[in-house]
């Protein structure tokens, strides 16, 4: 299966919006239009990170764009879930609003913006598996900065000015070769700041008053107030000194080893790919597993049911069956 | 400097000279040794398990694993804990 492009689940302002629409085109459905390369914007189960349901990009197309109307804001946090089977330089993942930022995927690294900041981390990227990309974006003061995974921010880099009204989102293949390439779950939270918080420390760290034009008695109190304050609340420079040491056990013993392992489950997880076909070779002949078998449909309990089902069923009700054992295991041991 | 920021160097302090000394690395076998192993791990088995991944439940199989590693971790604690207790008491455990 060859080029194709998903796009899963939005968070808009508190509305999630999981892409739940009619299997086919992308356009006209929820508010969506796609702008451009709309042929290619399908709503499709084929594979998806999260929910029943995402947006796959046909191959031998160039582009695949999305864009909703949202209501006025200036800040926004992001974050954009891919998968590619094949690494090829030159892809381009516009994800956002407006005019930036841009995301280029190379076969070594992920940049973002003009600047081209490479994001750290990115060098991690690898095929097979989801990953994710963070923008965080203020207009106000005109900065943007992104993330790879789970890894740091880059620096700040130059933001359009212009107040963000719409979701957007365009992939583009550079060689406009085949390939596999998917994107699943997009969130969108106007309200979340990890910059403010990390600047800040604390989100609600208590601001100094301004004393000035009060009366002698009122000047006198907020003058009191602003002691209290300056005498027990910690610097943002403290807390951010804080934060970065206890960030430092991560790179320790047992606690990078217990990273390693969850990494290791998760990315089994996200790696299994349910359409993978199985290849073998006997004296010379190649081949492929034929799974047809599974679709076979026979009657049980009165409904018709496929081969596929019933066996999973049976391993599910097999499983249970085993936790069972071991739970009564378990709690003789308990009591013994 | 605010008293806030006295008991965050002093949290600091603590932090620095207790958790942060433990090792990067155990002996015998490396962070990145770890990894590699891992890795190579993890290749054989997402081929392996996407193979069977359409008939067999491999989510339900990581949830079962995930509980009996729960639970057996859980009755060590409590054993270990009883064990502990014994001792104490001088009951011969």
């Amino acid at each position: 299966m060859a080029g194709l492009f998903y796009i899963g689940n939005v968070q808009a302002q508190g509305i999630t919006e999981s892409f739940e629409y009619t299997t086919g085109l992308l356009e006209g459905q929820g508010g969506w239009e796609t702008p451009y390369g709309s042929h290619s914007c399908w709503v499709d189960s084929i594979k998806v990170f999260d929910g029943l349901k995402s947006i796959s990009v046909q191959d031998n197309y160039a582009s695949c764009s999305g864009r909703k109307e949202i209501a006025t804001t200036t800040t926004g946090f992001f974050s954009i879930y891919f998968l590619a089977e094949v690494k090829e330089p030159g892809n381009n993942l516009l994800y956002y609003l407006g005019t930036g930022p841009w995301i280029t995927l190379s076969n070594e690294q992920i940049t973002i913006g003009n600047e081209n900041l490479v994001l750290p981390g990115s060098e991690n990227w690898s095929t097979n598996r989801w990953h994710k990309i963070g923008i965080e974006l203020n207009t106000n003061e005109g900065w943007t900065r992104a993330k790879f995974d789970d890894y740091s921010w880059t620096a700040t880099t130059t933001a359009p000015s212009t107040p963000i009204t719409a979701l957007y989102f365009l992939y583009e293949n550079g060689y406009r070769n085949e390939q596999d390439f998917f994107i699943d779950f997009i969130q969108y939270d106007v309200s979340y700041s990890d910059y403010v918080f990390e600047t800040m420390g604390l989100e609600e760290l208590p601001a100094l008053e301004s004393c000035e034009g009060l009366g002698i008695t009122e000047g006198f109190l907020c003058e009191i107030r602003n002691f209290f304050t300056r005498l027990f609340v910690p610097t943002p420079e403290k807390i951010n000194e804080l934060k970065s040491t206890m960030e430092m056990i991560k790179t320790r013993f047992p606690y990078s080893y217990i990273l390693t392992i969850q990494n290791f489950f998760s990315d089994l997880k996200s790696g299994i790919d349910e359409n993978q076909e199985i290849n073998f070779s006997i004296l010379g002949q190649a081949g492929q597993v034929d799974f047809g078998f599974w679709n076979s449909t026979t009657t049980l309990a009165g409904g018709v049911q496929t081969f596929l089902d019933i066996f999973k069923t049976f391993f599910k009700f097999l499983l249970v069956i085993l936790l069972g054992l071991w739970f009564i295991s378990l709690i003789k041991r308990i009591f013994k | 400097m605010s008293a806030g920021d006295i008991l965050i160097t002093i949290i600091i302090w603590l932090y620095k000279n207790t958790l942060l000394n433990l090792p990067e690395n155990v002996a015998g076998l490396s962070l990145a040794e770890f990894e590699s192993f891992l890795n190579g791990l993890k290749a054989n088995l997402t081929y392996s398990l996407s193979g069977i991944s359409n008939v067999f439940p491999v989510d339900w199989a990581f949830t079962f694993i995930g509980v009996v590693i729960a639970g057996e971790l859980i009755i060590l604690a409590v054993k270990g804990g009883i064990f502990v207790i014994n001792l104490i008491r001088g009951s011969g455990a």
